[in-house]
């Protein structure tokens, strides 16, 4: 998965730290939405494989925090 | 005698002229039969090349006929598969739209609810942190509730509880 190879720190047991965790969870996003970008533009024709994976992966991750909020 | 032998001389001389004139004649027929066949040969060859000709003319008009027909067809089957590519490269474009959008949405969506989880998950901790028996002598002084104490104590807490 995308998420594996660039991951990003939605480990939401965290206590401490929280704003600074946030900030570094958006700069994680604008990193992953310039891949998704470079990927797009793609000067030979967009990988469908990596744009799903990425895709996926985000939905994955929105699905799994909906669940931790939900708990 | 000697008219005789005169008129004798010129009858053969006559003779031998017409002799010879026959000779001419016959050998210009001769030379007309030949130029005749020669001049027939050649109308048949100049005949056959004007059929070929014509074969060539007609061939060639069809051939043009023909190629111009394709073209026509080929010009409109181009224009044809232009319109198509322009819709596609349309659909194309609307495709990675709507995977942006999904993409930035959901990321963003991430964020919000990250956001809000954290601020979940710091409430109660907030909340845990503070112990009503510690100020047992405060309430029993004060006549307070553990809640009245609460707000004394963290009303930062209780103003995120009230929102």
């Amino acid at each position: 998965m995308y998420l594996e190879l660039i991951p990003i720190s939605f480990d939401l047991g965290y206590s401490t730290g929280t704003q600074a965790n946030l900030q570094e969870t958006s700069y994680q996003h604008t990193r992953l939405i310039e891949k998704f970008e470079d990927e797009l533009n793609n000067k030979d024709s967009p990988s469908p494989s990596t744009l799903y994976d990425m895709l996926n992966a985000v939905i994955e991750e929105r699905l799994a925090v909906e669940k931790r909020l939900q708990q | 005698m000697d008219i005789l032998n005169q008129h004798g001389d010129i009858k053969k001389e006559e003779s031998e002229e017409l002799e010879r004139t026959r000779e001419q004649l016959r050998k210009l027929k001769t030379e007309v039969d030949r130029k005749d066949q020669h001049l027939k040969a050649l109308k048949m060859k100049f005949d056959a090349l004007m059929t070929e000709q014509e074969q060539i003319k007609a061939e060639t008009s069809t051939s043009v006929h023909q190629s111009t027909v394709e073209l026509e067809r080929e010009a409109k089957r181009h224009e044809q598969t232009r319109v198509q590519l322009k819709k596609a490269e349309a659909h194309h474009q609307h495709l990675i739209f709507v995977m942006r959008r999904l993409f930035r949405d959901t990321l963003s969506i991430i964020q919000k609810l990250r956001s809000r989880l954290s601020k979940e998950t710091t409430k109660p901790q907030m909340r845990q942190g503070i112990d009503p028996s510690k100020f047992s002598d405060s309430i029993d002084i004060l006549n307070l509730s553990p809640e009245e104490i609460q707000m004394f104590v963290d009303p930062k807490s209780n103003t995120n509880q009230c929102i």
